[in-house]
């Protein structure tokens, strides 16, 4: 793989995060740097690229250039992603202030323009912790002292309830389009590190999949040998493609018709095209087994369907 | 006789571990194993560990051979022990009250019956003389400090020792020998410390919530003095935060489930069936206290507070949120230092510095200040602020530095350079720039110089700089009208923004068990609406609100225009089965295609990852693989309460943005050609309307032939989505397809027909193989097989 994962000098450093991202590269297999970086606390990717030039005395020659690439990973230490949070539940409606996660997004934004942020909070969960066993601290002290304690909800400023900072968050997405991941410890963020490398690494490849994905319905393909066998089960499957068509009925179908050539062949010995229409409306399809065996027909509609895919030569006719 | 059963009965309270003799052995060879570091440490404490589960009385270290992590080793070990503390103590004092009534039958057993006593009152002189001299602390040290046997030993004063009265004629009692009876005693008595450690509930927990429930029924004028299951339950509910009646997942406890802790810890009593709960009367006395401690209890939990979010909104988004000014000198020179700057000082107003600044932002900003007359105004003006208003240095840095990177010394060299760097740029913009205050990026401004929209009417942030609309969007009005014909107008106001709920996502729950989110969304007070959505299954709309309420008859249909973000809810067993059974690529193509700008997957927990179809990093693939190659937004959540929390929150912050907001109408295949990305600052934003929406993105739409055709082809095996496209390109029907085999010369020219065409990107070709299959599909006369 041609990707370089580069990892600012911050995260190892004071994150003490960098063993963890270091064992996710090298089980992945991809190079890492740590290297300073304009925002602090990012992790990048760049991708070698190999061009092939062709210069003017018809030399070809091969360029390595490294290209960003536009995802970018940022962390946020848990202190000042609260104080950020705290920033945003103060701020309200009056403008000035400290900065908010938003403000702090998109100034990282015009760092890296261009490019696709992710932000990544560790350690909220800890927090959280925290916060609530001070609660309970002083709530069992107060119940022990019996005397009336100041209650304890937030008059203290220092802390941040769950629903702020899912505001916070909620309002930078909005505002910014970029999400804000909470994550608890170094495992969890060198798995997602190392899931989004990979991800990152197969972005070119996969890029254009859900232009055609549109074509995939979850069965895929159909095993075929080589002298032809499981022929059959692709004509069935091909059936299956229609709307409202069961197996029973592409059973049914298949059985009258084994092959799309013969089908073909019928079509054409049709007299009109209202024949056509007509040709297999009355093929019997059987339901169920035994006792409970019913049978009805294929029907007009499906008939009709089948009969417009197989002799039209327009291919923008809708089939209905 | 008396003392005896006094002593049962103690007995039966008191005793926790039957065996605190071995326990205690046991407890100083981990200690002093530790201390050495050795590994047999783990192998006393795996001893003790069973040891202690162990309810029942062990007669001699032979006897512990029956538990687990017991070796004939220890055993030896234990039982030599009892033989040396037997011999030791067991002729004088009788060894261990618990301990030799049960362990040690072969002492005789007139100790072991006057024992209970001695001990009793060992413990309380130990105790004793704790809680008067501090001799307890240095007690429990020489506990901990089990190397100096001598010098711990050292027996406390007689005094105390007489006051006590246990030596009833016995040279001493008082632990000359370190660890024995010494260390049994303090950790029996640290034991009774613990049980007598006072229950108290944690704040909003199962317990706190019944026991509050319970005593305020009791206060209250109309209590019975008991209540039942249910009743309760409805009234604690609103004091904890778990549930009463839902478990977590992974966890088959409710918060009722602590009902059983409170009933044994004798605070409620449960009478007669149905079950009355009622409390007694040590459970008043808490919940009298915990209610008095928490008079005022939080707002109830989960109902957030519209908070406004940031007034103006573009203002907020473009606003660094610090006044930025420069300092001014009396010679008229603009410099960042304050020190160089001009000073005012007057009586009634104090300290001054002259700084040059944008007014209007000046009077946002509520600093105080006094205009100085005397030189020119305009947007810019010219004011002394008070001098304890303002900062040393007038640079307001624009990388937000954070505080935890300022307290890292290494770091130092790297602070110290980057604001740097931020002087730099700051200079380089015009000055008129940072009045405006764009949140233009600035690294960009000075690349490309196309000018930029100053006022932000329908400014969007273009993703790749396509400078066609751009132009345009100078004059809002005609920009909008140019690009597309809006059908309606909504005007700021005439609307409202509706969550909207996918019916499946509603009923489907049912037998689900707990999954919707409807009636939470309701309980927070969003706007929902149940309806059939084709694609997702969460979005907003804006609904023009009705004008009169009268109109009660068939009011014309109410119209409606689609916000650009739509929600896929995805539990994880959903995203896995959607996985396994292939759903998912044709659910992520259709959100993507649907015309909304901001699809959203919305992924929430659901117990543990470890226990799905899927090993647990290709789900974790799959969802990043969902952000990243993509391009969805992908929230993650814990639990429903999250999601609705989440949703709640998102209604709360789409209806503030969209309040002020002019909306256009257009038509979905205007939308989905136009370039840019609604901002969420702009005032003006083109939407589709609701029907249209939902109509063009049913699921089983009719396919033109072609399409059907490619999806035939994609079934041949060695072919895909990709290469099916290709294909039909050349021959867009079936018919096409058997035309040119018939037009071909022999069989291999037609086997050979497609092999050479182009697929897509890479240019490649299609190769034999899949021609030749698809050429015995469509060409063999007979059956297939």
């Amino acid at each position: 793989q041609y990707l370089i994962l580069m990892l600012d000098t911050r995260i190892v450093n004071s994150g003490g995060h960098g063993v963890a991202i270091f064992k996710a590269c090298e089980a992945l297999g991809i190079q890492y740097i740590t290297k300073e970086q304009t925002v602090p606390f990012s992790i990048t990717w760049s991708r070698q690229v190999t061009s092939i030039n062709v210069s003017r005395e018809n030399q070809v020659e091969t360029v390595k250039s490294e290209q960003m690439e536009e995802d970018v990973l940022v962390l946020l230490p848990v202190a000042d992603f609260v104080n950020f949070v705290q920033n945003h539940k103060k701020c309200g409606s009056e403008l000035g202030g400290e900065p908010t996660l938003t403000n702090y997004v998109q100034t990282v934004k015009q760092h890296l323009p261009n490019s696709i942020l992710s932000f990544v909070v560790i350690g909220m969960e800890k927090y959280f912790r925290d916060q609530k066993t001070k609660v309970q601290r002083k709530h069992r002290a107060a119940v022990l002292s019996s005397v009336r304690v100041t209650p304890c909800t937030d008059s203290d400023q220092g802390s941040v309830h769950r629903l702020d900072v899912e505001e916070a968050i909620t309002d930078n997405q909005l505002q910014t389009d970029v999400m804000v991941y909470l994550l608890e410890t170094s495992e969890e963020l060198s798995e997602f590190v190392r899931t989004f490398s990979k991800a990152v690494a197969e972005k070119p490849a996969k890029k254009d999949r859900l232009q055609t994905a549109f074509f995939d319905d979850g069965v895929s393909t159909v095993k075929v040998d080589k002298n032809g066998q499981g022929l059959l089960r692709v004509w069935k499957q091909q059936l299956l493609q229609f709307k409202n068509i069961s197996p029973d009925i592409a059973d049914a179908i298949v059985q009258a018709y084994p092959s799309p050539h013969l089908l073909m062949e019928a079509y054409r010995k049709c007299n009109d095209s209202n024949e056509q229409e007509k040709l297999i409306e009355n093929i019997v399809v059987r339901r169920g087994a035994g006792v409970l065996e019913t049978s009805r027909r294929v029907g007009k509609e499906m008939s009709r369907r089948i009969c417009t895919f197989v002799t039209s030569s327009n291919a923008n006719e809708v089939i209905k | 006789m008396e003392e005896e059963l006094r002593y049962g009965k103690r007995k039966k309270k008191k005793i926790k571990s039957p065996n605190p003799l071995f326990e205690a052995w046991l407890r100083e060879w981990k200690e002093e194993a530790a201390e050495k570091g050795i590994k047999s440490q783990y192998v006393y404490a795996k001893a003790l560990k069973s040891l202690q589960r162990y309810p029942l009385l062990l007669t001699s270290g032979k006897d512990c051979k029956i538990l687990e992590n017991f070796g004939d080793k220890l055993c030896k070990m234990l039982e030599d022990r009892l033989q040396k503390h037997i011999q030791e103590h067991g002729a004088i004092v009788p060894p261990e009250p618990e301990a030799s009534t049960s362990k040690a039958p072969a002492t005789s057993k007139a100790p072991a019956r006057q024992k209970p006593k001695p001990t009793q009152n060992a413990a309380t002189t130990v105790k004793r003389a704790g809680t008067q001299g501090g001799g307890h602390q240095r007690v429990t040290h020489a506990l901990s400090d089990s190397d100096s046997e001598g010098s711990t030993g050292a027996p406390p004063p007689p005094r105390k020792r007489q006051r006590s009265g246990i030596c009833s004629g016995e040279r001493e009692y008082i632990p000359a020998y370190r660890s024995g009876p010494y260390a049994l005693l303090i950790a029996l008595y640290r034991d009774r410390q613990v049980s007598q450690l006072l229950y108290i509930p944690a704040y909003r927990s199962g317990p706190y919530a019944l026991l509050i429930a319970l005593y305020r029924d009791r206060q209250s004028a109309d209590g019975r003095g008991f209540m039942s299951k249910t009743e309760l339950c409805n009234k604690a509910q609103e004091l904890a935060d778990k549930s009463f009646t839902v478990t977590d997942p992974g966890c088959r406890y409710t918060a009722w489930s602590s009902m059983g802790t409170l009933i044994k810890k004798g605070l409620v009593t449960k009478e007669s069936s149905p079950a009355k709960y009622s409390l007694t009367e040590a459970g008043c006395e808490l919940a009298h206290r915990l209610e008095m401690s928490q008079a005022d209890d939080y707002p109830v939990c989960l109902i957030p507070t519209p908070r406004a979010p940031a007034g103006i909104p573009e203002a907020s988004s473009q606003d660094i949120g610090q006044l930025q000014y420069k300092y001014v000198t009396n010679e008229g020179e603009e410099v960042i230092n304050k020190d160089k700057a001009a000073v005012l000082i007057e009586d009634d107003f104090g300290l001054g510095f002259l700084i040059k600044v944008n007014y209007q932002k000046l009077l946002t900003s509520g600093k105080r200040y006094r205009l100085d007359t005397t030189r020119p105004l305009g947007e810019d003006v010219y004011v002394y602020l008070h001098g304890d208003d303002t900062d040393e240095l007038a640079i307001n840095t624009n990388m937000p530095r954070l505080p935890s990177l300022d307290e890292d010394d290494l770091q130092e060299a790297v602070n110290v350079e980057k604001p740097r760097k931020e002087v730099k740029k700051r200079t380089k913009t015009p000055k008129d720039v940072m009045s405006s205050a764009s949140a233009e990026p600035q690294l960009l401004s000075f690349q490309s110089s196309s000018p930029r929209p100053t006022t932000k009417t329908l400014g969007r942030v273009h993703s790749q700089g396509s400078s066609a609309t751009s132009e345009n969007s100078q004059d809002s009005t005609e920009s909008a009208a140019s690009t597309c014909v809006p059908n309606f107008v909504f005007q700021p106001g005439e609307f409202e923004i509706i969550l909207c709920v996918d019916n499946a996502e509603f009923y489907g729950s049912r037998q689900g068990g707990g999954k919707s989110l409807l009636p939470d969304l309701i309980k927070n007070g969003v706007t929902c609406d149940l309806r059939k959505l084709h694609v997702g299954d969460l979005l907003w709309v804006a609904r023009k609100k009705t004008q009169t309420e009268a109109g009660v008859g068939q009011q014309p249909r109410r119209r409606e225009l689609v916000l650009d973000y739509i929600v896929e809810r995805k539990r994880m067993d959903d995203l896995v089965h959607s996985c396994t059974d292939g759903r998912l690529p044709d659910q992520k193509f259709r959100l993507k295609h649907c015309g909304l700008k901001k699809p959203i997957f919305m992924i929430e927990d659901y117990g543990s990852l470890q226990h799905f179809s899927m090993p647990e990093d290709r789900i974790r693939q799959t969802i990043t693989n969902l952000k990243v190659i993509d391009g969805f937004q992908v929230k993650k959540t814990k639990n429903v309460k999250e999601s609705v929390a989440y949703l709640t929150v998102m209604t709360r912050y789409l209806q503030s943005y969209y309040k002020d907001k002019r909306l256009y109408a257009c038509s979905m295949d205007d939308i989905k050609d136009q370039v840019w990305i609604n901002d969420i600052t702009d005032r003006e934003v083109r939407l589709m309307e609701f029907n249209e929406f939902n109509q063009g993105s049913v699921k089983s739409r009719n396919l033109s032939v072609q399409d059907m055709f490619c999806k035939h082809l994609s079934k041949v095996s060695g072919m895909s989505g990709e290469r099916a496209m290709a294909v039909t390109q050349v021959y867009p029907t079936l018919t096409h397809l058997m035309d040119a085999y018939r037009s071909c010369p022999n069989k291999s020219v037609a086997e050979s027909l497609l092999s050479t065409i182009k697929v897509n990107k890479s240019l490649r070709n299609l190769g034999i193989n899949p021609s030749r299959l698809i050429h015995q599909l469509y060409t063999t006369p007979g059956a297939l097989t």
